[in-house]
């Protein structure tokens, strides 16, 4: 089991920084989400909840002790000038592949999970450590099932205001089943949450406001196959491989590697007349076959574009391929919305290319393809290669 | 009016890399009495990469072509 991540924040009205501050780790086995609400609002509350997510995602990714965690931002955070106090919201979610999630929250409101358009109660266990009231759950996520992580700026929007003690948790659930938001995307149910909170306010929010929606749902795969095997009597057999394929969107990188799977199939590969962008080649159609992009090109530039999203905001900026078609953004695309890939690696060596590589400082498939696995293998993906 | 003549570009790796998207980019501003003429196609790969750029005029294959040459030779195709 997988899951779709989506993050809407508000900043509290003249404020230019929101003092929530989320944080997204994904691995092979799991995924953990991190929300902090720092004390106040700005920059001071920003930085106070940066620290608290920091240090707490690095000191998890180690394995180290929850108790030792909470210690150590308790010890970490500035002092509040004001108030005398240090102090950030923390709620951490860990949701492994088999769907067994853990929950830790401190003082933020709690975790809400939505199945079969019900809500469904989460046993809490109350903690003292460090000496502070942390609530603790363990719990078994099935498919479909949509999560919620708010700070209380969404909890209390409108307080005072239009309603007088807030927005609250019920009339938050009951807009949710109204507007059968949950049938919709992480992304988009957190926009409209926080689109809901800003309303709310009556656009003047009186809070930073945040809203991390969790959906679960089965893994996706992608097969990409690139380049024709060394010895062309192969030629079939790898095709058939890659066909055999059946539940993975089917990705041909390289002109000679299009040829041979239009050839296989008996289709006739129609090459794009949109040139969007000048550095790389067109992407082509043959039918069966989700994306066919040129190869050398395309592959170096999807590495480099997968490289400059930022890591800090890896979740936040992977949606800025959306409706670019160049071929390295669809490719990039794809490849980050998979859970599971394989790469389907011919050897053959195409002579003519060989030169042009070393003049232009272009990697080759084998080390491009090494950088790219690298990479997806760090944003969390599990990746296998074979080589033909 | 007359019959279209066919021109397939060449957009594979080497190609491009010998200017095949400057040969477009050249097509690109023909005049439209010669542009309403021509059926354009791109190729993935003719197979000829150390030739390239590639290109298919009217079914003849041409190799190491530039943008004038193209330009030249849908011109003498369409007399």
């Amino acid at each position: 089991m997988k899951v779709d991540i989506g993050i809407a924040s508000l900043c509290k009205k003249g404020e230019e920084v929101c003092g929530d501050t989320t944080k997204i780790i994904e691995e092979k086995d799991s995924t953990t989400v991190i929300l902090s609400d720092g004390l106040g609002s700005g920059i001071k509350a920003s930085i106070l909840s940066i620290l608290s997510t920091q240090i707490a995602s690095r000191m998890l990714e180690k394995n180290i002790r929850l108790e030792e965690v909470f210690t150590t931002i308790a010890d970490t955070l500035p002092i509040c000038k004001v108030r005398g106090i240090a102090y950030s919201t923390l709620s951490i979610l860990k949701v492994k592949i088999d769907g067994s999630a853990h929950l830790i929250e401190y003082d933020n409101p709690s975790l809400m999970l939505i199945r079969d358009n019900d809500i469904v109660s989460i046993k809490k266990i109350k903690r003292n450590i460090a000496g502070k009231e942390v609530y603790e759950s363990f719990f078994q996520l099935e498919l479909n099932d949509l999560l919620f992580l708010i700070s209380d700026g969404v909890i209390n929007a409108g307080v005072g205001g239009l309603f007088e003690l807030g927005l609250g948790r019920d009339r938050l659930l009951d807009n949710i089943f109204k507007r059968n938001l949950t049938e919709q995307a992480a992304d988009k149910v957190a926009k409209k949450i926080i689109g809901l909170t800003e309303a709310c306010y009556m656009g003047k929010a009186g809070d930073d406001s945040t809203a991390l929606v969790i959906k679960s749902r089965r893994p996706r795969s992608a097969v990409v196959l690139t380049g024709p095997p060394q010895k062309k009597r192969y030629d079939s057999q790898l095709v058939a491989k890659f066909l055999d394929y059946t539940n993975a969107q089917k990705i041909v990188c390289g002109g000679a590697t299009g040829n041979m799977v239009a050839r296989e199939l008996g289709f006739e590969i129609e090459t794009s007349l949109d040139y969007i962008d000048p550095s790389v080649p067109p992407v082509a159609d043959i039918e069966g076959i989700d994306l066919v992009t040129e190869g050398i090109l395309t592959l170096n530039k999807t590495v480099d574009k997968i490289k400059q999203l930022s890591e800090d905001n890896f979740n936040d900026n992977k949606n800025e391929f959306d409706g670019i078609k160049d071929g390295a953004s669809i490719l990039s695309k794809s490849l980050l919305k998979a859970d599971e890939i394989t790469f389907l690696m011919g050897s053959a060596v195409n002579p003519a290319h060989e030169e042009l590589m070393k003049s232009l400082q272009l990697k080759p498939r084998p080390v491009i393809i090494g950088k790219l696995v690298n990479l997806l293998r760090k944003h969390g993906k599990e990746v296998n290669i074979e080589r033909y | 009016m007359s019959e279209k003549i066919s021109v397939e570009v060449c957009v594979g790796t080497s190609c491009h890399l010998m200017g095949s998207n400057l040969i477009m980019e050249c097509l690109d501003r023909l005049a439209d009495n010669i542009k309403e003429r021509i059926d354009l196609r791109y190729v993935q790969c003719m197979d000829r990469c150390g030739k390239g750029p590639n290109v298919r005029i009217a079914g003849v294959l041409l190799d190491k072509v530039t943008p004038e040459t193209v330009v030249e030779e849908i011109k003498k195709s369409l007399i």
